[in-house]
């Protein structure tokens, strides 16, 4: 097969993937509609925070409530384009190891870790998206428009980020594989995630490097929503670096840990 | 519904729920690094966003640090997820087997509670408690030390009556995971988990307090934290607990109506 046949199967596996995630959440309207609406609302809870903080007068050392809150609307946007399209392998990994059917990955002639993928879209997590673009919209208004360089290196900077999120889904699988059915791994990932969620001038300084080096969490969102504000920022390569380091360690612990992989079942 | 099962049963469930879930300990023990993470978040915001001295919505930093340990601790101590297991034993059909029971399901789950919290206390909650006081540099302690712990008793019965109700939907609709999740997102908020509802524009409060939520957090965590305010008024601890025992006996009342026509709806399908 040549490179670009090669290449069309594999997008016509997502695809179809897409489409069977789809088909599978229309079959229940109401419960689907529902879900869409609170996993937008969940993730409201820190842009409420925040505003109900500014409300009472209290502020971000240097950032106004709109600048705060970009940070949080670049952050939804970005998972919700991670979270639909990954974020569901997590949850497959726990349920299928738990239930001991994820064997039947290892059966597909393709490698586990894209037929983990292909079953993941998840299309309720796009209700996050939706809520960030509104809500960019929202704190962009009032502000100067950022100009074509600003916008090219938000578009970078975003890709990094879903990366980020790519690499931390990857990595909270491999756990999943050896810590049979332990769904709080989102808990952990969403408690480390949440230090990126508020402008870096809250956090004592030592954690403010870190958040660019090592665990890169200000490459979720604090590193776009600067460029699009025009805030210069330390660390943008030590964060590019971070970032790949991690997708590569989290690849590697994948394919190490499925060997450790135990049937779980019943 | 009325009738009191035996102690003796309710702690033998308990205690094989512990057995249970000590086989998952590990998972608690995420708590472990969660929940101080959680508390030091909160704890930065506070320190970077009101200066020393000045107060926000009735209250000044050390009282919101400390209402921001406290949140974590008691929702340690309230937390349960019966509605979850309710639906599940709905959805599966298995529901049928506790009819068969000689007890009522909501008083066995209740003494589930007992022994999975019982659990969460020296797995989830000591520990917690530990690591927050160190990094407080000063051991957590609530003002008013027993109403605080009665209150939050309250708070641990409300909490699993209003989420039983809340699983009771699983009856009318088999797939109520998506409702489940809304509940569970206003439970938090409304309940001050995030913030002292204090903060809430003062439209909104009253709406706030009609909701069972803050009765069973928000009102050990003023008891807490110095004194409870409802709606801008001092309320003495002894009154707020007298409206949590309101709150509870309506709570249950409602519980106990909505069980009678639920149960009516049980097909026994599952699968």
């Amino acid at each position: 097969m040549n490179p670009l046949e090669r290449w069309k199967g594999h997008v016509a596996l997502h695809l179809e993937g897409i489409r069977l995630g789809l088909a599978v959440r229309l079959s229940d309207r109401f419960d689907f509609l529902a879900s869409v609406l609170v996993m937008m609302g969940i993730e409201f809870v820190p842009t409420l925070v925040t505003a109900l903080l500014y409300g009472n007068g209290l502020a971000f050392p240097g950032w106004t409530v709109r600048e705060a809150l970009l940070v949080q609307a670049v952050f939804l946007m970005s998972k919700g384009v991670a979270y639909p399209l990954f974020g569901g392998m997590v949850w497959n990994t726990a349920e299928m190891v738990r239930a001991g059917t994820f064997e039947l990955l290892l059966l597909l002639p393709r490698h586990p870790l894209q037929s983990s993928v292909v079953r993941a879209f998840d299309a309720e997590d796009l209700g996050k998206l939706m809520g960030g673009v509104g809500l960019a919209v929202w704190c962009l208004q009032g502000m100067e428009l950022p100009g074509a360089a600003a916008l090219a290196g938000f578009a970078l900077l975003f890709a990094l980020s879903v990366l980020l999120f790519l690499a931390s889904a990857v990595a909270m699988s491999s756990l999943l594989i050896v810590w049979v059915g332990n769904f709080r791994v989102y808990e952990i990932f969403e408690t480390m995630a949440s230090l990126g969620q508020f402008p870096p001038t809250i956090l004592p300084p030592r954690l403010r490097a870190l958040g660019v080096a090592g665990f890169p969490f200000a490459a979720f969102a604090v590193l776009p929503a600067s460029s699009l504000l025009g805030r210069s920022v330390d660390g943008i390569w030590t964060a590019v670096v971070s970032v790949v380091v991690l997708l590569a360690l989290a690849l590697t612990t994948w394919n190490r840990l499925l060997r450790r992989l135990v049937g779980a079942g019943g | 519904m009325s009738l009191v099962p035996r102690r003796g049963a309710m702690l033998a469930i308990a205690a094989v729920t512990w057995k249970e879930w000590a086989a998952f300990r590990s998972h608690m023990a995420v708590s472990l690094f969660t929940g101080p993470l959680r508390f030091l978040v909160m704890t930065w915001i506070w320190t970077s966003t009101a200066s020393t001295g000045s107060r926000a919505a009735g209250m000044d930093v050390v009282d919101l640090v400390t209402y921001s340990g406290l949140a974590i601790l008691v929702g340690y101590a309230v937390f349960d997820f019966a509605d979850w297991n309710l639906q599940m034993l709905v959805r599966t059909g298995a529901y049928s087997n506790h009819l068969l029971q000689p007890m009522h399901h909501a008083w066995y789950a209740l003494s589930q509670k007992l022994g999975h919290r019982a659990l969460a206390l020296l797995v989830e909650a000591v520990p917690v408690w530990v690591l927050v006081s160190l990094f407080l540099g000063r051991p957590l302690l609530p003002h008013h030390p027993v109403w605080f712990l009665l209150s939050a008793g309250l708070g641990f019965l409300l909490m699993f009556v209003v989420n039983y109700a809340s699983g009771l939907v699983g009856f009318w609709l088999v797939r109520a995971e998506g409702v489940r999740r809304c509940v569970v997102l206003v439970r938090d908020l409304l309940g001050g988990a995030m913030l002292p509802l204090s903060f809430f524009p003062a439209a909104v409060q009253p709406l706030l307090f009609l909701t069972p939520y803050p009765w069973a957090l928000y009102i050990p965590l003023r008891l807490g934290t110095g004194h409870v305010e409802i709606l801008g008024r001092i309320v003495e601890p002894a009154q707020a607990l007298g409206l949590q025992a309101l709150v509870l006996a309506a709570s249950l009342t409602g519980l106990t109506i909505l069980d009678a026509l639920a149960r009516r709806r049980f097909l026994a399908a599952g699968g």
